[in-house]
């Protein structure tokens, strides 16, 4: 982001004439929820809004496009065998009007929306995480861990060398890429994929049937898989569901980061809670996603609800039921469940935010007069939920660096919210950890292994690391760093970057870089360094280390029980006394082969190099570490072991349902593709 | 088991063709009576088709004439043998062809789905060779997997939804070739039955109709999937009972004219344009000011290729390929034949997929109101393992779990090794949790046609014994004598 150039005295004094200023902001006009919105009387008003996002370059130089640092948008309509021509953003024309206004048969304004609102997505996640966002590298062959054979037992044949990951600088973005109802973002390809379709006849009156309702002109949908997009960057096996909670938090989340960034559009939060009288618990366009879209499949209603459900026709508020969680397995209904959690939460955290200011504006009867509510306190309500949301949204992303690295389940995720939050602020006075408690605790999602709901229950434990495997750990990170600083980069030069574009060079380029090396010599490092037969050790660390390791885990050439680092991430908290501490957050993870049947298991783990068949499924364990570098010290380690025997039954069990998403585990690498088709 | 003795002795054969269904069950031993469930595979060498015609030709020395000849759904795996193998069943003549009511030429509501599957169908075909010809590529699926000609259709899946690509030999050929036989011939009827149905003129076994399901509602519901979503239910309607999804359908709609326009080169009518006509350019035509499309995308963009996305449009067509094919197997008919002595049950579900299998609780036989589905699973004691084996053709909970009978036996038609060779990854048939379950209630007693006698290692040798005693193999066939 470039900054804005400070004048030098003798520039002011001379009174030459400043040169004009790089700018810091670009506005662009965007639809608030989509065009549907903008032909019903009530809420025309409200559904354009401008966006404020961060000035950048954009095209290639001379050749212009919305291209810019994190994302590319290419307008190719493959089915209709179009391109449609590119929007200049930085024409002047469009820099004096904001860009181009909203328009549903304006292909170059959809390409400005999607930008305009994914580049906003993203701002919310550095925001909240104080780092730059990065993709995940394109793996040439497969995924990180697809088809390919896990090398199990040292008499394996030898591995064919895979590919080295590239590095990913810019999203793509097809706004016009098929003819569907359907939107996702494609692991393989690294992109957003957006369809478009004719709207159904349903009797309803909302869409006129046969028009065409475009998914990239959906605020909601647009930020939803750019979510997609950036916590597989964050947490790239979080798309391999080995559990029922995996893909559906996937879901969750995106859905979570759509509906609170409208909270960010302060015009809109007004306008609502004018209309609604203060109360968000009521059908509101704030709680219920993807309206358009809804509408015109012919679901009289919203995609999906965080609050409430249309049923025979009217609305109603959602009771939270704690025994659905049980009976639900459908990854978007199961991740529904999450949503409602988060969203009670706020709504809890809302109501406890402003019971003053409807007391004082009721002379503490708490009823509010009828009619339209003053201005002033729809302002005031306006400004409370608003930061709310922006807190419990900054709460939900922070959380992600305290997460398990595999199979994540949604009580890991609370117990992630819980940690991390009290990290950043150790007094919680406005009881956003309660409210969050609470909001899981009524949907029934209890995390295991705790002996209560409550906070103190709810937090990661310090691991009980020997005193030498810390430093183990610590001196690897140091040597990276040390390497790094020195230059010397022949050793994790094992050329696993490739250049394509002169990327590599700019700011994120080199965090990637240096990330990579680090990790590749954290590895090695680990891989020699790191040998324990401690049982318990091994369980918090998640992997398997030491020799005699059982004959499913995957090893390397050698003949070592094989494990990959694959992230090293800075994560800033506040330390005590008010100091910014910034910790390294590093993950390691191991591969099993798992099989259906229990017998082969064994035999295959009771020696080594028996592994040679197919396995049925993949089995991965592992663990986050949190690092305090300054004070030498492993905060936590969130482990999943890859040994435990109750994962792997539960991982049989969960393929054994048969259910769609399961069906597809190792078929696909397009997870999103049909699990999103509506 | 002295409760055998209370029933004419029944043998149930498993043909080994290939990766099919072919079965034939004989009731009695004076005069035995004979039952053919499907005869057909996917496989299409000339060695294959020698060996189906063996089989054929062992049931036809078998038995001479049929009883009741079943076919359960329309798809090429179980009834390709009355088209490959046309010659010997014309000598074969049959009393009685049942088939599922969703055949009947009379029923209305059978009559609505033919046309919309029949309209979907023409679609499909029409896009197949569209995109063949055009070279378009059809997402998830290989050039090299389409067939070479019409003639000889291989093995995929979007054909088999497409009915095969040809007049003559597509399954509903087979099935056509069928009723025309069992119309013309006066002393041969034709059964389409609904599920509440029993045959009983077989003596020894009462033959309980379970499935398809039909009922109105059920079919207003699969009427777009727009009322269960808005029932909060979900939003995948994979397995719909009989579940012909509109919305999907549309979608695919928009792609199928597309793929067809792209053929012809002729855009001019194509009514799925999403923005007025003459906005962007057609590929090919790129004029220089497009640079930024070139480097981005065209020519220029070099190392990115592998970013394109060329053909995933087309995804949306194999996708109601798919879905066409989950809904024929949902069409199978599924019979529970009681051995009327002992009360036992042999469960013969063709296909059947989640939807149907959930309809059969609500299915009632008017003369024997004690009976049920639940009941019956009850006392299964040989199940035909649907779909040969695969993950979404079995149910657990209203299905696998309620068939407690210690006796249990499964026979599941497959073959594994060509399975696996299909592409992205292979057909998981047998569904390898699947099988694991089906083992540790069968106590490994599973027959499959590939692999034949199980080893039976866990269980005494007594059983095991008993097991083989029952059970003799031939390079054509598995008999089980129950």
């Amino acid at each position: 982001m470039a900054r804005a150039r400070s004048f030098t005295t003798r520039e002011l004094l001379t009174g030459h004439a400043p040169a004009a200023q790089t700018p810091t902001r670009r506005r662009l006009r965007v639809y608030a929820f989509d065009p549907g919105l903008s032909i019903q009387l009530e809420s025309w008003r409200l559904n354009h809004v401008t966006l404020s996002v961060p000035w950048e370059p954009l095209g290639y130089g001379d050749v212009k496009g919305p291209r810019g640092d994190y994302l590319e948008i290419i307008d190719i309509d493959p089915a209709s065998d179009r391109v449609y021509p590119h929007v200049n953003l930085d024409d002047p024309a469009l820099l004096a009007t904001d860009g181009l206004a909203p328009s549903e048969i304006q292909p170059q304004f959809h390409q400005q929306m999607v930008y305009a609102v994914a580049m906003n997505t993203i701002t919310h996640f550095e925001r909240a995480l104080g780092r730059s966002a990065m993709w995940d590298p394109h793996w040439p062959e497969a995924g990180p861990d697809t088809q390919e054979p896990v090398k199990a037992g040292a008499g394996g044949q030898k591995s064919k060398k895979r590919p080295p990951p590239q590095y990913v600088h810019r999203l793509r973005i097809y706004p016009h890429a098929m003819r569907e109802a359907n939107a996702y973002y494609s692991p393989e390809k690294k992109a957003l994929l957006f369809g478009y379709f004719k709207a159904v006849d349903d009797g309803s009156g909302l869409v006129m049937p046969g028009t065409t309702i475009f998914t990239c002109l959906s605020h909601d949908i647009i930020a939803h898989e750019v979510t997609h997009a950036l916590l597989d960057g964050i947490h790239p096996y979080f798309t391999r569901p080995s559990n029922p909670d995996v893909l559906a938090f996937h879901e969750a989340f995106a859905d979570i980061v759509a509906l609170f960034s409208r909270f960010s559009m302060t015009e809109i939060v007004r306008g609502e809670l004018a209309r609604a009288r203060g109360q968000l618990e009521g059908e509101n366009m704030l709680g219920a996603l993807a309206q358009q879209v809804g509408a015109a499949l012919g679901a009289r209603a919203s995609l999906r609800d965080a609050i409430g459900e249309v049923k025979d026709g009217v609305w109603r508020r959602r009771q939270p039921d704690p025994t659905r969680i049980a009976v639900t397995f459908e990854p978007h209904a199961r991740g529904s469940l999450l949503v409602a959690a988060v969203f009670d939460a706020f709504l809890g955290i809302y109501r406890n935010r402003t019971r003053d200011l409807i007391r004082i504006a009721t002379n503490g009867t708490g009823v509010l007069p009828q009619g339209d509510l003053h201005p002033d306190l729809v302002e005031r309500l306006t400004r409370e939920a608003c930061t709310s949301a922006k807190h419990l949204l900054n709460m939900c992303i922070r959380a992600l660096d305290y997460c398990p690295p595999v199979d994540i389940t949604f009580g890991d995720y609370l117990r992630a919210l819980i940690t991390a939050d009290r990290d950043l602020v150790p007094d919680d006075d406005k009881s956003y950890r309660v409210a969050v408690i609470e909001g899981f605790r009524r949907h029934g999602i209890y995390p295991t292994g705790v002996n209560s709901m409550s906070e103190e229950a709810l937090l990661w434990e310090p691991p009980l690391f020997p005193a030498k495997l810390e430093e183990q750990i610590i001196g690897a990170i140091e040597r990276a760093e040390l390497l790094e600083r020195a230059g010397d980069r022949s050793k994790g030069k094992s050329g696993r970057a490739v250049d394509q574009d002169g990327s590599l060079s700019t700011p994120r380029g080199i965090a990637y870089q240096k990330m990579d090396r680090a990790c590749t010599i954290i590895r090695d490092h680990l891989l020699r360094n790191i040998s324990s037969d401690d049982q318990e050790l091994q369980w918090q660390l998640g992997i398997c280390v030491g020799r005699g390791v059982p004959g499913s885990i995957e090893r390397t050439d050698n003949g070592l029980p094989n494990l990959q680092v694959n992230r090293l991430r800075l994560a800033r908290r506040v330390g005590p006394g008010g100091v910014e501490v910034t910790d390294h957050v590093l993950e390691l993870t191991q591969r099993r082969a798992g099989y259906h049947d229990p017998e082969i298991q064994e035999a295959v783990d009771a020696q080594p190099g028996s592994a040679r068949r197919r396995y049925d499924f993949l089995v991965q364990g592992g663990c986050t570490l949190n690092i305090d570098m300054r004070a030498r010290r492993i905060r936590y380690c969130v482990g999943k072991y890859v040994m435990s025997e109750r994962r792997l039954q539960n991982q049989r069990e969960y393929l054994a349902q048969g259910s769609a998403a399961a069906a597809l585990y190792g078929r696909s690498n397009e997870t999103f593709a049909i699990l999103h088709r509506c | 088991m002295a409760r055998k003795k209370l029933d004419p002795p029944v043998t149930v054969r498993m043909f080994r063709q290939g990766l099919g269904d072919c079965f034939l069950i004989t009731v009695g031993d004076t005069q035995p009576k004979h039952i053919l469930i499907d005869c057909g595979m996917w496989e299409a060498t000339p060695e294959r088709r020698r060996r189906l015609e063996e089989c054929v030709g062992e049931i036809k020395r078998l038995t001479g004439s049929l009883d009741l000849l079943v076919v359960t759904h329309e798809h090429w795996d179980h009834v390709s043998g009355f088209s490959q193998c046309r010659a010997q069943f014309e000598k074969l003549p049959f009393k009685r062809l049942l088939m599922a009511w969703t055949e009947d030429p009379a029923d209305a509501v059978a009559g609505e789905i033919r046309q919309k599957v029949a309209a979907l169908r023409m679609n499909l075909r029409d896009v197949i060779r569209a995109a063949r010809e055009a070279r378009v590529p059809l997402a998830e699926l290989p050039d090299s997997l389409l067939p070479i000609n019409d003639l000889e259709p291989r093995p995929t899946r979007v054909l088999s939804a497409a009915g095969g690509l040809g007049v003559a030999n597509s399954p509903s050929d087979a099935m056509t070739w069928l009723k025309t036989r069992a119309e013309e011939s006066p002393e041969c009827e034709f059964i389409c039955a609904r599920p509440g149905r029993v045959i009983e003129d077989i003596p020894g076994i009462r033959i309980y109709v379970l499935g398809p399901p039909r009922s109105e509602d059920e079919l207003r519901k699969a009427d777009g999937g727009a009322r269960a979503r808005r029932a909060g239910e979900s939003y995948l309607h994979m397995d719909a009972a009989l579940g012909l999804e509109e919305d999907l359908a549309a979608g695919a709609a928009g792609s199928i004219f597309a793929a067809r326009g792209r053929a012809g080169g002729s855009q001019v009518s194509d009514p799925g344009l999403p923005f007025r006509r003459g906005s962007g350019s057609s590929l090919d035509e790129l004029t220089p000011h497009d640079e930024y499309f070139r480097r981005s995308y065209g020519e220029r963009a070099g190392p990115h290729r592998w970013r394109r996305i060329d053909s995933d449009w087309t995804s949306s067509i194999t996708q109601l390929a798919l879905r066409m094919d989950k809904f024929t197997n949902n069409t199978s008919l599924v019979l529970a034949i009681e051995l009327v002595g002992s009360g036992r049950v042999l469960l013969f579900p063709g296909d059947a997929q989640f939807g149907n299998w959930n309809s059969w609780d609500s299915v009632k036989f008017e003369k024997f109101p004690q009976v049920n589905a639940e009941d019956l699973l009850r006392r299964t004691v040989l199940y035909k393992v649907g779909h040969h084996g695969s993950h979404n053709a079995t149910l657990r909970l209203k299905g696998l779990d309620r068939m407690t009978s210690p006796d249990l036996i499964a026979m599941i038609p497959v073959d594994e090794a060509f399975a696996r060779r299909q592409p992205h990854g292979g057909w998981k048939m047998p569904y390898p949790a699947l099988y694991q379950d089906l083992k540790s209630r069968t106590g490994g007693r599973i027959l499959r046609s590939d692999t034949g006698l199980p080893a039976l290692k866990e269980v005494t040798p007594q059983l095991r014994s008993a097991f083989q005693k029952m059970v003799a193999t031939s390079p054509l066939s598995i008999t089980l004598k129950l």
